[in-house]
Protein backbone atom coordinates (compact mmCIF):
# COMPACT_ATOMS: atom_id res chain seq x y z
CA UNK A 1 0.00 0.00 0.00
CA UNK A 2 1.12 3.67 -0.60
CA UNK A 3 2.06 6.53 1.53
CA UNK A 4 -0.84 8.80 -0.45
CA UNK A 5 -2.66 6.57 -2.09
CA UNK A 6 -4.77 3.49 -0.38
CA UNK A 7 -7.59 0.88 -2.83
CA UNK A 8 -9.70 -0.02 -0.24
CA UNK A 9 -12.74 -2.81 -1.19
CA UNK A 10 -16.46 -2.29 0.14
CA UNK A 11 -19.70 -3.60 -1.07
CA UNK A 12 -20.01 -1.05 -4.10
CA UNK A 13 -15.71 -1.91 -5.16
CA UNK A 14 -13.17 -0.72 -4.51
CA UNK A 15 -12.42 3.15 -3.57
CA UNK A 16 -9.40 4.78 -3.74
CA UNK A 17 -8.44 6.55 -0.67
CA UNK A 18 -5.89 9.90 -1.07
CA UNK A 19 -4.36 11.07 1.81
CA UNK A 20 -1.61 13.70 0.96
CA UNK A 21 -2.67 17.13 -0.09
CA UNK A 22 0.24 17.51 -2.79
CA UNK A 23 -1.26 16.66 -6.37
CA UNK A 24 1.72 15.72 -8.04
CA UNK A 25 3.00 12.94 -5.16
CA UNK A 26 -0.36 11.53 -5.59
CA UNK A 27 -0.42 11.06 -9.03
CA UNK A 28 2.98 9.33 -8.96
CA UNK A 29 2.11 7.37 -6.54
CA UNK A 30 -1.40 6.16 -8.18
CA UNK A 31 0.93 5.35 -11.88
CA UNK A 32 3.03 3.65 -9.84
CA UNK A 33 0.36 1.57 -7.94
CA UNK A 34 -1.52 0.52 -11.22
CA UNK A 35 1.76 -0.54 -12.39
CA UNK A 36 2.68 -2.77 -10.18
CA UNK A 37 -1.26 -4.09 -9.69
CA UNK A 38 -0.47 -5.38 -13.30
CA UNK A 39 -4.47 -5.90 -14.26
CA UNK A 40 -5.36 -6.84 -10.26
CA UNK A 41 -8.57 -4.82 -10.74
CA UNK A 42 -9.20 -5.47 -14.21
CA UNK A 43 -12.83 -5.64 -14.68
CA UNK A 44 -13.16 -4.76 -10.68
CA UNK A 45 -15.90 -2.16 -10.01
CA UNK A 46 -14.73 1.41 -9.47
CA UNK A 47 -16.31 2.68 -5.90
CA UNK A 48 -14.92 6.15 -6.62
CA UNK A 49 -12.04 8.52 -4.45
CA UNK A 50 -12.44 8.86 -0.96
CA UNK A 51 -10.33 11.23 1.46
CA UNK A 52 -9.14 14.74 0.10
CA UNK A 53 -11.30 16.73 -1.55
CA UNK A 54 -10.39 16.91 -5.32
CA UNK A 55 -10.53 19.38 -8.01
CA UNK A 56 -12.60 18.56 -10.86
CA UNK A 57 -9.18 18.76 -12.91
CA UNK A 58 -7.64 16.77 -10.66
CA UNK A 59 -10.06 14.10 -11.10
CA UNK A 60 -10.16 13.71 -14.37
CA UNK A 61 -6.29 13.06 -14.54
CA UNK A 62 -6.58 10.28 -11.74
CA UNK A 63 -9.09 9.01 -13.70
CA UNK A 64 -7.44 8.70 -16.74
CA UNK A 65 -4.71 6.52 -14.49
CA UNK A 66 -6.86 4.07 -13.44
CA UNK A 67 -9.23 4.12 -16.49
CA UNK A 68 -7.25 1.46 -18.33
CA UNK A 69 -7.99 -1.48 -15.30
CA UNK A 70 -11.40 0.08 -13.22
CA UNK A 71 -14.79 -0.25 -15.10
CA UNK A 72 -15.45 3.46 -14.48
CA UNK A 73 -18.66 3.67 -15.93
CA UNK A 74 -20.06 1.55 -12.79
CA UNK A 75 -19.07 4.43 -10.44
CA UNK A 76 -20.95 7.70 -11.52
CA UNK A 77 -23.00 9.58 -8.32
CA UNK A 78 -22.01 6.98 -6.02
CA UNK A 79 -18.79 7.47 -5.87
CA UNK A 80 -18.79 9.67 -2.46
CA UNK A 81 -20.62 7.28 -1.01
CA UNK A 82 -18.34 5.67 2.00
CA UNK A 83 -20.31 2.62 3.34
CA UNK A 84 -23.32 1.33 2.77
CA UNK A 85 -26.19 2.31 4.52
CA UNK A 86 -27.56 -1.07 5.74
CA UNK A 87 -29.77 -0.30 9.37
CA UNK A 88 -32.21 2.26 8.94
CA UNK A 89 -31.85 4.41 12.01
CA UNK A 90 -35.50 5.04 14.05
CA UNK A 91 -36.48 8.47 13.02
CA UNK A 92 -36.40 10.67 16.48
CA UNK A 93 -40.20 10.79 17.43
CA UNK A 94 -41.10 14.47 16.74
CA UNK A 95 -43.40 14.59 19.77
CA UNK A 96 -41.13 15.22 22.54
CA UNK A 97 -41.60 13.03 26.16
CA UNK A 98 -42.65 15.24 28.60
CA UNK A 99 -40.54 15.84 31.57
CA UNK A 100 -42.30 15.99 34.87
CA UNK A 101 -40.38 17.21 37.40
CA UNK A 102 -42.08 16.64 41.21
CA UNK A 103 -40.70 17.90 44.55
CA UNK A 104 -41.77 16.92 47.24
CA UNK A 105 -42.20 14.00 49.67
CA UNK A 106 -44.21 11.06 48.59
CA UNK A 107 -45.81 9.29 51.87
CA UNK A 108 -47.82 5.97 52.12
CA UNK A 109 -50.97 5.89 50.40
CA UNK A 110 -49.90 8.68 47.67
CA UNK A 111 -49.35 8.08 44.00
CA UNK A 112 -47.54 10.08 41.07
CA UNK A 113 -48.80 8.80 37.47
CA UNK A 114 -47.36 10.69 34.79
CA UNK A 115 -47.39 10.34 30.55
CA UNK A 116 -43.22 10.80 30.20
CA UNK A 117 -40.70 10.11 32.31
CA UNK A 118 -40.55 11.82 36.19
CA UNK A 119 -37.96 12.88 38.46
CA UNK A 120 -39.01 12.63 42.24
CA UNK A 121 -36.83 15.41 44.09
CA UNK A 122 -37.66 13.72 47.91
CA UNK A 123 -37.92 10.47 49.31
CA UNK A 124 -41.41 8.23 47.63
CA UNK A 125 -42.12 6.27 51.17
CA UNK A 126 -42.65 2.93 51.63
CA UNK A 127 -47.11 2.31 50.20
CA UNK A 128 -46.24 4.90 47.64
CA UNK A 129 -46.56 4.34 44.18
CA UNK A 130 -44.65 6.07 41.19
CA UNK A 131 -45.89 5.50 37.49
CA UNK A 132 -44.47 6.43 34.45
CA UNK A 133 -44.76 5.81 30.60
CA UNK A 134 -41.04 6.59 30.37
CA UNK A 135 -38.11 6.41 32.74
CA UNK A 136 -38.41 6.72 36.66
CA UNK A 137 -35.25 9.36 38.76
CA UNK A 138 -36.03 9.55 42.78
CA UNK A 139 -32.95 12.41 43.46
CA UNK A 140 -33.62 10.73 47.50
CA UNK A 141 -35.27 7.19 48.40
CA UNK A 142 -37.05 5.36 46.50
CA UNK A 143 -38.79 3.02 49.33
CA UNK A 144 -42.23 2.07 47.54
CA UNK A 145 -43.41 0.65 44.42
CA UNK A 146 -42.12 2.46 41.13
CA UNK A 147 -43.09 1.32 37.33
CA UNK A 148 -41.40 2.60 34.67
CA UNK A 149 -42.47 1.81 30.96
CA UNK A 150 -46.26 1.38 32.16
CA UNK A 151 -47.76 1.29 28.62
CA UNK A 152 -45.23 -1.61 27.98
CA UNK A 153 -41.89 0.30 26.99
CA UNK A 154 -39.24 -1.61 27.95
CA UNK A 155 -36.37 0.35 27.25
CA UNK A 156 -37.03 2.24 30.68
CA UNK A 157 -35.24 2.87 33.89
CA UNK A 158 -35.71 3.08 37.21
CA UNK A 159 -32.92 4.94 39.45
CA UNK A 160 -32.46 6.31 42.62
CA UNK A 161 -30.20 7.82 45.30
CA UNK A 162 -31.29 4.84 47.59
CA UNK A 163 -32.59 2.39 45.48
CA UNK A 164 -34.44 0.74 48.74
CA UNK A 165 -38.41 0.03 46.55
CA UNK A 166 -40.62 -2.35 47.50
CA UNK A 167 -41.12 -3.40 44.45
CA UNK A 168 -39.91 -2.79 40.73
CA UNK A 169 -42.02 -3.11 37.69
CA UNK A 170 -40.66 -2.26 33.92
CA UNK A 171 -43.21 -2.89 31.57
CA UNK A 172 -44.55 -6.12 31.96
CA UNK A 173 -41.72 -7.39 34.40
CA UNK A 174 -42.06 -7.01 38.76
CA UNK A 175 -39.39 -7.38 41.20
CA UNK A 176 -39.20 -7.26 44.49
CA UNK A 177 -36.80 -6.79 46.91
CA UNK A 178 -35.24 -9.44 48.80
CA UNK A 179 -36.99 -10.34 51.97
CA UNK A 180 -33.53 -9.93 53.86
CA UNK A 181 -33.58 -6.58 52.64
CA UNK A 182 -30.06 -4.45 53.29
CA UNK A 183 -30.89 -0.90 54.43
CA UNK A 184 -27.88 0.86 52.93
CA UNK A 185 -29.33 1.60 49.40
CA UNK A 186 -26.88 3.02 47.00
CA UNK A 187 -27.02 4.97 44.17
CA UNK A 188 -28.27 2.31 41.28
CA UNK A 189 -30.09 2.26 38.31
CA UNK A 190 -32.35 -0.30 36.99
CA UNK A 191 -32.84 -1.97 33.87
CA UNK A 192 -34.12 -4.90 32.02
CA UNK A 193 -30.93 -7.05 30.39
CA UNK A 194 -31.51 -9.13 27.11
CA UNK A 195 -33.31 -12.16 29.12
CA UNK A 196 -35.94 -9.41 30.21
CA UNK A 197 -35.06 -9.55 33.41
CA UNK A 198 -34.87 -6.70 35.45
CA UNK A 199 -30.81 -5.83 36.75
CA UNK A 200 -29.52 -3.26 39.17
CA UNK A 201 -26.54 -1.81 38.60
CA UNK A 202 -24.68 0.96 40.61
CA UNK A 203 -24.55 5.00 38.96
CA UNK B 1 -56.90 33.46 70.50
CA UNK B 2 -56.05 29.49 71.41
CA UNK B 3 -54.53 26.79 69.44
CA UNK B 4 -56.57 24.02 68.23
CA UNK B 5 -54.51 20.98 68.21
CA UNK B 6 -55.37 17.25 67.24
CA UNK B 7 -52.69 14.69 68.68
CA UNK B 8 -53.33 11.92 65.61
CA UNK B 9 -51.76 8.60 64.71
CA UNK B 10 -52.81 6.46 62.17
CA UNK B 11 -52.45 3.43 64.07
CA UNK B 12 -54.43 2.29 67.40
CA UNK B 13 -52.42 1.56 70.67
CA UNK B 14 -49.80 3.87 69.91
CA UNK B 15 -50.24 6.23 72.57
CA UNK B 16 -52.39 9.14 71.46
CA UNK B 17 -54.65 9.22 74.11
CA UNK B 18 -52.07 8.64 77.21
CA UNK B 19 -50.27 11.62 75.19
CA UNK B 20 -53.20 13.58 75.03
CA UNK B 21 -53.70 13.50 78.81
CA UNK B 22 -50.83 14.26 79.43
CA UNK B 23 -49.89 17.22 77.62
CA UNK B 24 -53.16 18.53 78.23
CA UNK B 25 -52.03 18.21 82.28
CA UNK B 26 -48.87 19.49 81.35
CA UNK B 27 -50.30 22.89 79.99
CA UNK B 28 -52.62 23.20 82.09
CA UNK B 29 -49.65 22.92 84.88
CA UNK B 30 -48.04 25.51 83.36
CA UNK B 31 -51.02 27.79 84.08
CA UNK B 32 -52.63 27.59 81.01
CA UNK B 33 -56.09 27.09 80.04
CA UNK B 34 -56.51 23.80 77.93
CA UNK B 35 -59.93 21.83 77.19
CA UNK B 36 -59.17 18.41 75.99
CA UNK B 37 -61.87 16.51 73.97
CA UNK B 38 -62.04 12.84 73.07
CA UNK B 39 -63.22 12.57 69.43
CA UNK B 40 -62.81 9.13 69.60
CA UNK B 41 -66.88 8.38 69.50
CA UNK B 42 -68.13 5.15 70.84
CA UNK B 43 -64.43 4.43 72.21
CA UNK B 44 -63.81 6.34 74.66
CA UNK B 45 -60.37 6.47 76.91
CA UNK B 46 -59.42 9.95 77.72
CA UNK B 47 -61.57 10.06 80.98
CA UNK B 48 -60.52 6.70 81.90
CA UNK B 49 -56.95 7.77 81.65
CA UNK B 50 -57.92 11.56 83.47
CA UNK B 51 -59.85 9.75 85.81
CA UNK B 52 -63.06 11.44 85.22
CA UNK B 53 -65.30 8.55 83.87
CA UNK B 54 -67.71 9.40 87.20
CA UNK B 55 -68.41 12.89 86.31
CA UNK B 56 -69.59 11.96 83.19
CA UNK B 57 -72.91 13.57 82.21
CA UNK B 58 -73.15 15.61 78.95
CA UNK B 59 -70.77 14.95 76.01
CA UNK B 60 -69.59 15.69 72.31
CA UNK B 61 -72.43 14.91 70.81
CA UNK B 62 -74.96 16.23 73.13
CA UNK B 63 -73.33 19.50 72.22
CA UNK B 64 -73.08 19.46 68.66
CA UNK B 65 -76.78 18.00 68.80
CA UNK B 66 -77.48 21.07 70.63
CA UNK B 67 -79.05 18.95 73.86
CA UNK B 68 -76.19 21.17 76.04
CA UNK B 69 -74.43 23.78 76.07
CA UNK B 70 -70.76 23.20 75.88
CA UNK B 71 -70.15 24.37 79.06
CA UNK B 72 -72.19 21.82 80.66
CA UNK B 73 -70.39 19.24 78.75
CA UNK B 74 -67.06 19.88 80.22
CA UNK B 75 -65.66 18.50 83.14
CA UNK B 76 -63.54 20.04 85.15
CA UNK B 77 -60.14 17.93 86.29
CA UNK B 78 -59.82 16.42 89.89
CA UNK B 79 -56.94 19.02 90.62
CA UNK B 80 -56.30 21.62 87.86
CA UNK B 81 -58.55 24.57 87.73
CA UNK B 82 -57.58 25.07 84.24
CA UNK B 83 -58.07 21.57 82.48
CA UNK B 84 -61.25 21.16 81.28
CA UNK B 85 -62.65 17.46 79.70
CA UNK B 86 -65.29 17.35 76.65
CA UNK B 87 -66.18 13.80 76.77
CA UNK B 88 -66.97 11.47 73.83
CA UNK B 89 -70.86 9.73 73.92
CA UNK B 90 -70.04 5.93 74.51
CA UNK B 91 -73.57 4.90 72.61
CA UNK B 92 -73.11 6.66 69.55
CA UNK B 93 -70.50 6.02 66.60
CA UNK B 94 -68.06 8.37 64.73
CA UNK B 95 -71.17 9.61 62.09
CA UNK B 96 -73.04 11.22 64.79
CA UNK B 97 -70.37 14.23 64.41
CA UNK B 98 -69.70 16.33 61.29
CA UNK B 99 -66.40 17.92 60.20
CA UNK B 100 -67.97 21.16 59.95
CA UNK B 101 -69.88 21.15 63.47
CA UNK B 102 -66.25 20.17 64.81
CA UNK B 103 -65.07 23.09 63.20
CA UNK B 104 -67.43 25.03 64.56
CA UNK B 105 -66.85 23.74 68.25
CA UNK B 106 -63.19 24.32 68.01
CA UNK B 107 -63.37 27.77 66.65
CA UNK B 108 -65.70 28.52 69.80
CA UNK B 109 -63.28 27.19 71.94
CA UNK B 110 -60.29 28.38 71.28
CA UNK B 111 -61.82 32.15 72.08
CA UNK B 112 -62.10 30.75 75.81
CA UNK B 113 -58.98 28.49 75.91
CA UNK B 114 -55.32 29.13 75.12
CA UNK B 115 -55.39 25.17 74.17
CA UNK B 116 -57.83 22.90 72.56
CA UNK B 117 -56.69 19.04 72.62
CA UNK B 118 -57.69 16.74 70.63
CA UNK B 119 -58.07 12.97 70.95
CA UNK B 120 -57.84 11.43 67.43
CA UNK B 121 -59.71 8.42 66.60
CA UNK B 122 -57.23 5.66 65.09
CA UNK B 123 -57.84 5.60 61.13
CA UNK B 124 -58.55 6.95 58.70
CA UNK B 125 -62.35 7.68 58.01
CA UNK B 126 -64.78 9.68 59.47
CA UNK B 127 -63.47 9.96 63.24
CA UNK B 128 -60.10 11.10 61.83
CA UNK B 129 -62.20 13.66 59.46
CA UNK B 130 -63.67 15.18 62.37
CA UNK B 131 -60.92 15.21 64.66
CA UNK B 132 -58.89 17.12 61.92
CA UNK B 133 -61.23 19.79 60.82
CA UNK B 134 -60.82 22.74 62.79
CA UNK B 135 -57.00 22.15 63.85
CA UNK B 136 -54.29 24.80 63.92
CA UNK B 137 -51.53 22.24 64.67
CA UNK B 138 -51.07 17.73 64.90
CA UNK B 139 -48.64 16.24 66.70
CA UNK B 140 -48.42 12.78 65.30
CA UNK B 141 -47.53 10.00 67.59
CA UNK B 142 -45.60 7.08 66.48
CA UNK B 143 -43.98 4.15 67.99
CA UNK B 144 -40.27 2.70 66.57
CA UNK B 145 -42.16 -0.09 64.77
CA UNK B 146 -42.35 -0.07 61.01
CA UNK B 147 -45.89 -0.01 61.29
CA UNK B 148 -46.69 2.15 63.09
CA UNK B 149 -44.06 4.49 61.15
CA UNK B 150 -45.77 3.03 58.13
CA UNK B 151 -49.28 4.90 59.04
CA UNK B 152 -48.10 8.02 60.54
CA UNK B 153 -46.41 8.34 57.50
CA UNK B 154 -49.96 8.05 55.82
CA UNK B 155 -50.97 9.85 58.18
CA UNK B 156 -49.08 12.99 57.61
CA UNK B 157 -49.85 12.89 54.15
CA UNK B 158 -53.21 13.35 54.99
CA UNK B 159 -52.66 16.28 56.90
CA UNK B 160 -50.63 17.63 54.68
CA UNK B 161 -53.78 17.10 51.96
CA UNK B 162 -55.72 18.64 54.52
CA UNK B 163 -53.68 21.96 54.58
CA UNK B 164 -52.88 21.54 58.24
CA UNK B 165 -50.30 24.35 59.11
CA UNK B 166 -47.81 22.37 61.20
CA UNK B 167 -47.21 18.85 61.60
CA UNK B 168 -45.09 17.75 64.43
CA UNK B 169 -43.67 14.06 65.57
CA UNK B 170 -44.24 12.42 68.80
CA UNK B 171 -41.95 8.89 69.54
CA UNK B 172 -42.91 7.28 71.84
CA UNK B 173 -42.44 4.08 73.73
CA UNK B 174 -38.94 3.75 72.72
CA UNK B 175 -36.89 0.61 74.14
CA UNK B 176 -33.27 1.96 74.15
CA UNK B 177 -31.66 -1.44 75.01
CA UNK B 178 -33.10 -2.23 72.15
CA UNK B 179 -32.00 0.43 69.78
CA UNK B 180 -28.58 -0.15 71.36
CA UNK B 181 -28.39 -3.62 70.20
CA UNK B 182 -30.41 -3.04 66.72
CA UNK B 183 -33.16 -4.79 67.59
CA UNK B 184 -35.47 -1.36 67.27
CA UNK B 185 -35.49 1.49 65.13
CA UNK B 186 -33.88 4.52 66.57
CA UNK B 187 -35.08 7.96 66.82
CA UNK B 188 -33.34 8.99 63.42
CA UNK B 189 -34.27 5.67 61.58
CA UNK B 190 -37.80 7.20 62.13
CA UNK B 191 -37.10 10.85 61.77
CA UNK B 192 -35.50 9.95 58.50
CA UNK B 193 -38.41 8.55 56.75
CA UNK B 194 -41.34 10.48 58.16
CA UNK B 195 -39.48 14.34 57.82
CA UNK B 196 -41.36 16.35 59.79
CA UNK B 197 -40.03 18.20 62.84
CA UNK B 198 -39.36 15.98 66.35
CA UNK B 199 -41.51 17.62 68.88
CA UNK B 200 -40.38 14.82 71.75
CA UNK B 201 -39.75 11.13 72.62
CA UNK B 202 -40.85 9.35 75.16
CA UNK B 203 -38.90 6.39 76.45
CA UNK B 204 -40.84 3.02 77.71
CA UNK B 205 -41.85 3.43 80.27
CA UNK B 206 -43.71 0.83 83.16
CA UNK B 207 -45.01 3.80 85.40
CA UNK B 208 -47.63 5.04 82.28
CA UNK B 209 -49.04 1.73 82.60
CA UNK B 210 -49.82 2.38 86.37
CA UNK B 211 -50.51 5.67 86.02
CA UNK B 212 -52.93 4.85 83.68
CA UNK B 213 -54.78 2.25 86.07
CA UNK B 214 -54.73 5.19 88.44
CA UNK B 215 -56.15 7.58 86.40
CA UNK B 216 -53.58 9.96 87.06
CA UNK B 217 -51.62 11.02 84.40
CA UNK B 218 -47.67 9.95 84.32
CA UNK B 219 -46.67 14.15 83.93
CA UNK B 220 -47.61 14.48 87.57
CA UNK B 221 -44.81 11.70 88.45
CA UNK B 222 -40.79 13.18 89.20
CA UNK B 223 -39.42 10.31 89.42
CA UNK B 224 -40.27 8.91 85.69
CA UNK B 225 -38.66 9.03 82.73
CA UNK B 226 -41.92 9.16 80.71
CA UNK B 227 -43.53 11.85 83.17
CA UNK B 228 -40.10 13.70 82.21
CA UNK B 229 -39.99 13.38 78.91
CA UNK B 230 -43.96 14.91 78.66
CA UNK B 231 -42.86 17.74 80.49
CA UNK B 232 -40.24 18.53 77.81
CA UNK B 233 -42.87 18.30 75.04
CA UNK B 234 -44.97 20.54 77.16
CA UNK B 235 -42.05 23.28 77.72
CA UNK B 236 -41.58 23.17 73.74
CA UNK B 237 -45.35 23.64 72.95
CA UNK B 238 -44.75 26.36 74.85
CA UNK B 239 -42.35 27.58 72.73
CA UNK B 240 -39.06 26.70 74.94
CA UNK B 241 -35.75 25.22 73.71
CA UNK B 242 -35.66 22.51 75.60
CA UNK B 243 -32.89 19.54 74.63
CA UNK B 244 -34.25 15.67 73.57
CA UNK B 245 -34.11 13.61 76.53
CA UNK B 246 -30.50 11.29 76.72
CA UNK B 247 -32.07 7.61 76.80
CA UNK B 248 -28.76 6.10 77.10
CA UNK B 249 -29.00 7.60 80.78
CA UNK B 250 -31.59 5.02 81.63
CA UNK B 251 -29.71 1.98 80.21
CA UNK B 252 -27.55 -0.23 82.49
CA UNK B 253 -24.20 0.52 82.11
CA UNK B 254 -23.93 -2.89 80.91
CA UNK B 255 -25.50 -2.96 78.17
CA UNK B 256 -24.21 0.33 77.10
CA UNK B 257 -20.89 -1.14 77.12
CA UNK B 258 -21.80 -3.95 75.59
CA UNK B 259 -23.43 -2.46 73.01
CA UNK B 260 -20.56 -0.25 72.29
CA UNK B 261 -18.37 -3.71 72.19
CA UNK B 262 -20.38 -5.48 69.77
CA UNK B 263 -20.45 -2.33 67.23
Amino acid sequence: MGRFVQVKGNAKGFAIQIFEPEFEEIRGELIQMMQESKGFFKGAKFAGFQGRNLRPEEEASLLEIVESDFELNERQEEAVVEEPVEEIIEPVKPERVPLHMITRTLRSGQRIDVEGDLVLMGDANPGSILTATGNIVVVGALRGIAHAGINGDDNVSVSAYRLEPLQLRIADVIARAPDRAEKDGKREIARLNEKHEIRISTI
Amino acid sequence: MGKVIVVTSGKGGVGKTTTTANLGTGLALAGKKVVVIDADIGLRNLDVILGLENRIVYNLVDIVEGTCRPKQAMIKDKKLGGLFLIPAAQTRDKSAVTPEQMKELTAKLKEEFDYVLIDCPAGIEQGFKNAIAGADEAYVVTTPEVSAVRDADRIIGMLEAAEVPLTRLVINRIKQEMVLKGEMMGIDDVVEILAIDLLGIIPDDGEIVVASNKGEPVIYNNKSFAGQAYRNITDRIEGKDVPLMNLNDQVSVWTRLFSRWSK
